[in-house]
């Protein structure tokens, strides 16, 4: 078997709050991303899923433990070349698209800069490599020269895909990536990301909150729950044998056809994780 | 109790016109719940907004809204202001846009009973703590003195609903009440919501993006498109049998059954579950 494309272990982090007040993002995180696959990294706002992420690329560093990126470790100083190496590995993708571009920037030239930065091309071998890119990512060429106001939200995500395929990474981290799309631009999005992944061979750490979307994308799940992980297994398997009492408060909560809210369903499962 | 017709809204910009509803009708019984369900841009959120004559500035509006026999499009003044403060209320998405940062929850909960009903402060002090207690919410006393940035969204939420029914309203206008919470903080404050329109036997115009959350709680939904209503319907027939394709790609988009119905956790009570403990290797590298 190859080199899992992340292998996350011990992971602890906490942030100081007011005063004395101590929060634990995450507690003693383990999980392994084989090279292809994606796993889908679930929790509610709090439960330390994007903290999890920016460690895993290296934007933030954790207090102990280690991420393992394609068998060498994901060091927490690291110098400029490393740096520069690390972002032909992993590239990360963000929720808003909105706020991930300058918005003064054609957005070729956010994809023109990363080339610039990762490969020896000529001008007019990146521009071309933009087109390509492009073209990849469903958008025509006449877009390349928008400014990123001038693109829907699904447009802008398209493109933010572009840019983190200009470093040519082995892993994607999204994070939140179509929490801000509409449905029907959701499902595009996602079928871009399949078709792409199985193209490439990318391996995804797919952070998101909602479990309708994780089964569309990962064959992994984990489920954090105030920096633990609660439960974790195959997709088909958590969604349709939920074990854990939080999991199971989720799927009971996500809209489906015939589905209604219940305040004491939703106060029981509560009362059951907390005790 | 509420009838819209022929309602349409245009926008002028320095560069062109734009048409934000075109003919919208729709109405609301007494008592009914109608989700209004599009995607961004749809022109729901604009639709409501004519509703309490609070759309944008440079839109002209045409057509008709009736509120219980009002006129509403003609209203001004005094009596505009009433239906306001009285026989409609409004949940927007986000609260922090609805609440005064600067002033304690029992402010903004006490403002609208004393301004708008007449009620001396004390008694809309204790009938704001009761509010808070029906939407849900431990420690009252706490909440009533908290200012906003001190509170989660679920709970901020929970004191708008409540600022919301604490007049009686006829009817209750709510645009993305719960899109910006968690899923299970959201299946809550959904709950509370349905549950007092139907013990004040209020009317709903419930604008969301979710064809299923709306058929959750509404009795009938109709589908927005471009600023148009493509379709309505109550929640089954849209489900098994839309008749416009934008009605069927909204389905489409969205995984059918998320999981298999006999394990699906609404089909058991929490007593009936075997909630098991996490793998005792949890936290382990698989």
């Amino acid at each position: 078997m190859s080199t899992p494309a992340i292998v996350v272990d011990g992971l602890t982090k906490t942030f100081s709050g007011h005063g004395r007040h101590k929060v634990t993002a995450l507690d003693n995180i383990s999980l392994t991303v084989e090279r292809g696959s994606c796993l889908a990294v679930v929790g509610e706002s709090g439960s330390g899923k994007t903290t999890l992420a920016r460690i895993i690329v290296g934007l933030e560093t954790a207090d102990s433990g280690t991420v393992m990126l394609n068998g060498n470790p994901v060091a927490e100083r690291a110098s400029r070349r490393e740096l520069h190496r690390r972002a032909r590995e992993i590239q990360m993708v963000f929720q808003d698209p909105q706020s991930s571009f300058n918005r003064r920037l054609r957005v070729s030239t956010a994809v023109d800069e990363v080339l610039r930065a990762h490969t020896s091309l000529d001008a007019r071998e990146r521009r071309d490599r933009c087109v390509e890119l492009f073209e990849l990512v469903g958008l025509e060429s006449r877009q390349l020269d928008a400014l990123p106001g001038e693109l829907s939200g699904g447009q802008r995500q398209r493109v933010a895909i572009a840019r983190a395929l200009a470093a040519d990474p082995s892993v994607i981290v999204l994070d939140e990536s179509v929490a801000a799309l509409d449905v029907t631009v959701q499902g595009q999005i996602l079928k871009l990301l399949a078709e792409l992944r199985a193209a490439k061979n990318l391996s995804y750490v797919f952070i998101t909150h909602d479990l309708s979307v994780v089964q569309m994308v990962a064959d992994q799940i984990v489920v954090m729950h105030r920096g633990a992980i609660v439960e974790r297994g195959a997709t088909a398997e958590v969604l349709g044998n939920p074990r854990h009492a939080y999991t199971q408060l989720l799927l009971a909560c996500v809209p489906r056809p015939g589905w209604k809210p219940q305040r004491g369903l939703i106060r029981a499962f509560r009362e059951k994780i907390a005790s | 109790m509420l009838e819209i017709r022929d309602l349409c809204m245009t926008i002028a910009n320095e560069r062109a016109e734009l048409d934000i509803l075109r003919n919208v009708s729709l109405s609301v019984a007494a008592g009914e719940s109608v989700g209004l369900v599009g995607e961004s841009g749809s022109g729901k959120s604009m639709t409501l907004r004519s509703i309490l004559r609070i759309e944008p500035s440079n839109a002209t509006v045409t057509g008709n809204i009736t509120f219980a026999g009002t006129d509403v499009l003609s209203l001004e003044g005094e009596a505009l202001r009433q239906m306001r403060s009285t026989d409609v209320s409004m949940i927007a998405q986000n609260p922090h846009a609805v609440l005064n940062p600067v002033l304690p929850i029992v402010n903004y909960l006490i403002e609208g009973m004393h301004d708008a009903q007449g009620m001396a402060k004390g008694a809309a002090r204790l009938r704001a703590g009761e509010l808070l207690e029906q939407v849900g919410i431990d420690g009252v006393d706490r909440v009533l003195s908290s200012y906003p940035h001190q509170l989660s969204g679920g709970m901020l939420q929970r004191v708008v609903i409540a600022g919301a029914i604490a007049g009686k309203p006829k009817l209750m206008l709510a645009d993305e009440p719960t899109t910006a919470l968690d899923v299970t903080t959201q299946a809550e404050v959904m709950a509370i919501l349905d549950e007092f329109r139907r013990d004040l036997g209020m009317s709903m115009l419930y604008v969301t993006h979710d064809l299923d959350l709306a058929a959750a709680v509404c009795d009938r939904i109709s589908v927005m498109k471009d600023g148009q209503i493509v379709e309505t319907g109550v929640p089954e027939q849209l489900r098994d049998n839309p008749q416009h394709p934008y009605t069927q790609q909204l389905m489409d988009s969205r995984p059918a059954g998320i999981v298999p119905q006999e394990t699906a956790p609404s089909e058991r009570t929490p007593s009936q579950t075997a909630f098991s403990e996490p793998d005792a290797n949890e936290g382990e590298p698989k």
